[in-house]
């Protein structure tokens, strides 16, 4: 029994040290963490690509495209079509419109991502770093442009005066 | 069999050292002193079989018992274990069912015990030839019932559980456990989305508690988490409903856990099973049918009149698209042993074909079960099982088309071979699509190969005290292969598509548990303490290329990529300690309670651990004096049981604020960081609190009768909640809010006729779960607003929220919908509107008070046998859930889509024609009729529904005809599955997914539906 107590001490010991050693945290693969993210000035130029590449996604791109062009006179639709873009094509817009909701919420990504640059590069950086730093400003004015030409109310109602879009200055966390 | 073990000095210490583990050993020890004597576990006594002890004596007094032991069927039971109680000594019966034990002592009395019999107690007195009949343990109260870590007597749990016996489980053909769950467990409630072979039902246990967690319960194979099995291989599936029985297995265990065990073999004759069945299916199509040509032609003319010869032409797509599949499953296994060494080992071939066309399953499936005595003190168990499963998906919108193709359109060419639509001239359907022509050479294929290996050890230690370790190791690997064709409409315009995906992975689990039983007087104790760990790591992998030679369909082949390559790769951890304490006073009074703490790298770094209790009391009621012997009520308990636990089913990753680096955040070739996931470092579990109260009891040993009532709340519900697009991010991971599941579920089995050859058994279960949503955080009222399952509290969460249809205006065949209007002074007054934008609002939808989750569910079961026929029916029901029957929108439209085939209007519905007409349809008009087919109350149906799941005749061949040809046991049996339906929905079938969680298929959603299969099946069953 005596020797029985050893042994039993012994794996317990050993099995709590194994058991407490699978407390593990595992990084994701496609992913880095947002502290590691944007923590040196390396990360600058890292993070202004991100900002590009957001601006290249189909919500932005193609449902751009759709809410712009279609309603023109450039496009005739030659056959019906379940996709939303044939509301935009009649005028018969409705809030939930599929095209309308990518556009936006894909506009505000991109502003904040460049937010989060704006944020982290001070105005006495490097001018390599205040480069960068320009760049994330331009696309966060584009974006906002953008965002009033398609759903702000016309300028010419009530002098101007109308709400156009949020405007999302500072980093957002 | 006979195995030469290696010496044990030479394994006997590492062993040992690997094996065991329990935080909770100094508590246990102190125990030791405090509580005497012994309790030896009925499931020690039932499945080791004590061996034979060589019993030499020189006293006179000595005397042998010699007898054999046969089954009420009058066959002779091999491996039956006789103790002599209050002894260890004891020896098994051979072959021929024959013992013989020396004795000392008169008066010694012998316990004859064997697993699915009921124990017999014999007195002896002197030298004696005992002939012992052990009646086989029908009532199931004595069955031994394996509740996650242990087992018990049914008789004397104090939680809720349901056990299907595998002979129960397995009428219906299927190779998914949860379609042959369907209806035969109150509370356990399985739901079936499509007929589609490669896609099992979904189940949800007592109600969905969570809003993005996962509802699937948590499956334990063979003792351990997760794991791999075939339904040919269970021998019982219990499911554990309450925490008193769930909660060890603590943040998995808020969904219900579904306990599978598989077979082993038994000592005695070597047993050879043959099980054959074949049979047909068909799709069933209810109340549901399309046009022809000609009924299409007259209701168009209404309103886009066609030239006349679009009548030359009537296909059928959906006869096209159908077909009658077979289904084969085929299986031999082999069972048997000795006394020291078990082995049950099966071989299984099962192929479903899909009603629809290029749609099947083929699984193939191994699986040994070792089981053996090392020792005296240490039996090992190695279980291995490996699947291989091919699958032909369907692919090539071929439903859809068969839904919504013309009649018009040709199928065929003068010469038999498919059309083409998209150059046919004349073809007028939308998507100038023929599935037959793309179908002859797309394919879209999966397999997936799985492995599990369990070694497990049990150690006796001493007479009171076990060690055991559980491990297992798992190894998963799944490729798919998507080929469209360069000649076909998906492959048209790339030359060629190619799509491979591949997934490895691989889980390794240990669990180590020491175990502790003490008796005196009559008391009884046993404790339980347990140390886990748990790891997996999954990869995967996509490739895609484009331009393939016609016909090839290797990457090699491909002339560019299509989209670029992706890869990840993933891990997840788990800690598990757990300590549980189980007292029972003269089978009477029953107590126990369980401790959990577990840690998950899965959740928040501030919340990654968290603990978890369980109580449970039961009052065995008719082993009290006054109830004892009593005639009329020959069992009655009463159960209650209180504790938490957790619900852990989220993506990894989750509580991390991330940047994403793959692909979607490169430019001009330059690898780039993006915004992606809002981190919440305080992420932690769902936790449910759960409280069960129920009753067993049995009448005349006829009638068994079980209700339970339980109430189910989750706090801190996993939420994805969407942000505001401001924010620059799509949704966040949080905790929030509160939602109820409160029911009633009860199990109903008489014995109404039991006389010599004839007996009639009729079973009824059903369930009531009422789902409430209790409270939401950020003072929020509703989640996932303008959903048609938003979550809102003070609702349930199945309830639909949609614009209300208010019918056809009887003056022009205008669609017409409630609009709400608030006045002024704030009150709300409804009107009616043909404006399909002013009704679709936020503001202006409405709760439907019919909800996507049935109000009751249930099975009822009737078997009768005479001689060697037995006959059984099983229904299953559903009653009072509302099905959003979403494909209407495409043929159900108003003219929206004139070149989509249309549904014929059941009975009781009608179309609008002339002012004054009161029609359920409003007038068809060329590019639809106001939006009249948009998402609204309108095509919510009622899904109730009753089904003849099963009917089965089965003849057992009567043992002296088939002993000629050397057979021992012969079945054959006819049997049908959904043979018939009864219900109000239009579409093809009722029966939608009313799982949550579910990625497949949106809860209580009907689009594009795959019906489920009528099948009948022949069989034929023999053992050697």
């Amino acid at each position: 029994m005596k020797f029985n107590n050893i042994k039993l001490f012994l794996t317990i010991g050993l099995v709590t040290l194994f058991s407490v050693s699978c407390e593990q945290y595992f990084e994701p693969t496609t992913t880095i963490d947002e502290t590691t993210a944007l923590a040196n000035e390396s990360d600058v130029q890292t993070v202004t690509i991100g900002t590009y590449a957001l601006l290249i996604n189909d919500n932005y791109t193609t449902s751009g495209h759709y809410l712009m062009e279609y309603p023109s006179d450039e496009i005739a639709q030659g056959q019906i079509s379940s996709n939303d873009l044939t509301r935009l094509y009649r005028y018969t817009h409705i809030n939930t419109s599929s095209h309308a909701t990518a556009y936006w919420s894909q506009a505000y990504k991109v502003i904040a991502a460049a937010n989060k640059v704006i944020a982290f590069v001070s105005n006495d950086a490097s001018d390599e770093l205040k480069q960068l730093k320009g760049e994330n400003l331009f696309l966060r004015a584009m974006v906002h442009f953008n965002l009033v030409r398609m759903f702000g109310r016309p300028y010419p109602q009530n002098s101007g005066d109308n709400p156009g879009v949020p405007i999302l200055r500072r980093r957002c966390d | 069999m006979k195995i030469n073990f290696i010496p044990i000095t030479y394994w006997k210490r590492p062993i040992l050292l690997a094996l065991i583990s329990c935080m909770f050993t100094p508590l246990l020890r102190a125990s030791v002193v405090n509580h005497p004597p012994l309790a030896i576990d009925e499931r020690l006594i039932s499945e080791k079989p004590v061996r034979s002890v060589q019993w030499t004596s020189n006293k006179s007094l000595e005397y042998t018992v010699k007898g054999t032991v046969i089954s009420s069927e009058k066959e002779v039971l091999p491996g039956v274990t006789v103790v002599v109680k209050g002894t260890s000594q004891g020896t098994t019966t051979d072959m021929n069912g024959d013992f013989s034990i020396n004795l000392s002592t008169p008066g010694t009395t012998l316990i004859f015990s064997f697993i699915g019999y009921a124990t017999k107690e014999v007195v002896v007195e002197g030298a004696k030839t005992l002939d012992i009949v052990l009646e086989s343990d029908a009532r199931g109260l004595d069955e031994l019932v394996v509740v996650g870590y242990s087992a018990k007597k049914l008789r004397y749990l104090s939680s809720s559980v349901s056990t299907i016996s595998n002979e129960k489980l397995r009428d219906v053909t299927s190779n998914e456990l949860p379609n042959l769950l369907q209806g035969k467990a109150p509370g356990v409630v399985v739901s079936s989305g499509s007929g589609d072979p490669t896609k099992p039902a979904s189940i949800v246990i007592r109600g969905a508690g969570t809003i993005s967690a996962g509802t699937t319960p948590l499956y334990v194979v063979d003792g351990n988490i997760d794991g791999t099995y075939n339904p040919v291989d269970i021998e019982s599936v219990t499911v554990l409903k309450d925490v008193a029985a769930t909660g060890l297995y603590g943040s998995r265990a808020a969904n219900g856990v579904i306990i599978v065990n598989t077979k082993m073999g038994k000592a005695g004759k070597t047993e050879i099973s043959v099980n054959n069945t074949l049979g047909f299916a068909n799709a069933t199509s209810g109340n549901f049918k399309l046009m022809n040509s000609q009924q299409l032609y007259d209701y168009q003319s209404t309103f886009y009149p066609r030239d006349a010869s679009v009548l030359n032409t009537n296909t059928n797509w959906w006869n096209e698209a159908f077909r009658t599949a077979f289904v084969d499953n085929h299986n031999i296994s082999a069972s048997g042993g000795n006394d020291r060494t078990t082995f049950y080992t099966s071989v299984n071939y099962y192929k479903e074909q899909g009603t629809l066309i290029n749609n099947d399953r083929t699984g193939y499936n191994f699986r040994t079960n070792l089981k053996t005595k090392l020792t005296d003190k240490l039996t090992a168990a190695v279980l291995f099982n490996g699947q291989f499963t091919k699958d032909n998906l369907q692919h090539s919108n071929t439903l859809y088309d068969a839904y919504v193709n013309l009649p018009f359109d040709l199928a065929y060419d003068a010469s038999g071979a498919p059309v083409d639509g998209r150059y046919y001239a004349g073809w007028l359907g939308r998507d100038r699509e023929n599935f037959l022509q793309s179908l002859q050479y797309n394919y879209a294929t999966g397999k997936t190969l799985r492995t599990s290996l369990d070694v497990n050890l049990d150690y006796e230690l001493t007479k009171k005290i076990t060690l055991s370790s559980y491990n297992r190791v798992n190894f998963g690997n799944e490729s798919g292969v998507t080929y469209y064709d360069r000649r076909t409409k998906q492959g048209g315009a790339n030359g060629g598509e190619l799509y491979n995906t591949s997934n490895n992975s691989n889980r390794q689990l240990t669990s180590n548990r020491i175990r502790y039983n003490e008796e005196f007087g009559k008391h009884s104790l046993a404790l339980l303490g347990a140390a886990e760990a748990e790891k997996s790591y999954n990869e995967y992998q996509t490739v895609s290329g484009k331009g393939l030679p016609a016909g090839h369909d290797v990457m090699s082949v491909a002339t560019d990529i299509l989209a670029s390559p992706t890869a990840y790769s993933e891990q997840v951890a788990f800690r598990k300690f757990l300590g549980q304490a189980d007292y029972s006073y003269d089978n009477r009074y029953f107590l126990v309670g369980s401790f959990v703490n577990e840690f998950s790298s899965l959740f928040g770094k501030n919340n990654s651990s968290a603990n978890f209790f369980q109580l449970g009391a039961s009052w065995v009621l008719s082993n009290e004096s006054f109830l004892k012997n009593n005639k009329t009520l020959t069992f009655a308990k009463l159960r209650a049981s209180y504790g938490t636990v957790g619900n852990a089913t989220i993506p990894n990753f989750a509580s991390l604020g991330l940047y994403s680096i793959s692909q979607s955040a490169s430019y001009a070739g330059l690898p780039g960081a993006s915004p992606f996931q809002k981190g919440n470092p305080d992420l932690t579990w769902e936790k449910v609190k759960s409280s069960n109260i129920g009753a067993d009891i049995s009448l005349w040993n006829r009638i068994d009768l079980s209700v339970d009532v339980y109430n189910k709340t989750s706090d801190d519900l996993l939420y994805q909640k969407p942000l505001a697009a401001t924010t620059g991010y799509s949704y966040i991971w949080m905790n929030a809010g509160s939602v109820r599941n409160r029911g009633v579920e009860f199990n109903l089995t008489t014995k109404n006729i039991v006389s010599g050859d004839f007996t009639w058994e009729t079973n009824l279960n059903m369930s009531f779960n009422k789902n409430k949503v209790l409270s939401l955080s950020d003072g929020s009222t509703t989640f996932n607003p303008g959903n048609r399952l938003p979550i809102a509290a003070g609702h349930d969460m199945g309830e639909y929220n949609l614009p209300i249809w208010a019918g056809v205006n009887p003056e022009n065949g205008d669609p017409q919908w409630e609009k709400l209007v608030t006045a002024t002074d704030g009150t709300v007054t409804k009107e009616l509107t043909n404006a399909y934008s002013s009704v679709q609002t936020t503001q202006s939808r409405q709760f439907t008070g019919k909800s996507a989750t049935p109000k009751f569910t249930g099975g009822f079961s009737n078997t009768l046998a005479y001689k060697g026929f037995s006959l059984s029916a099983f229904f299953n029901f559903v009653y009072g859930n509302w099905v959003y029957n979403d494909s209407r929108f495409y043929f159900d439209n108003d003219g929206l889509y004139e070149s989509y085939n249309v549904m014929v209007l059941p009975k009781g519905m009608s179309r609008w024609e002339k002012p004054g007409d009161i029609a359920t349809h409003p007038k068809p008009i060329v590019g639809g009729n106001k939006d009249s087919n948009q998402s609204s109350s309108r095509y919510l149906e009622d899904g109730s529904f009753i089904r003849l799941r099963n009917v089965r005749l089965g003849y057992t061949i009567p043992v002296s005809i088939i002993k000629r040809i050397g057979l021992s046991r012969a079945n054959v049996f006819v049997s049908g599955d959904n043979l018939w339906t009864g219900t109000k929905f239009t579409g093809t079938d009722p029966e939608v997914s009313f799982s949550r969680g579910d990625t497949e298929f949106t809860q209580g959603l009907s689009s594009i539906k795959y019906p489920i299969s009528r099948k009948f099946l022949f069989g034929i069953n023999f053992t050697l």
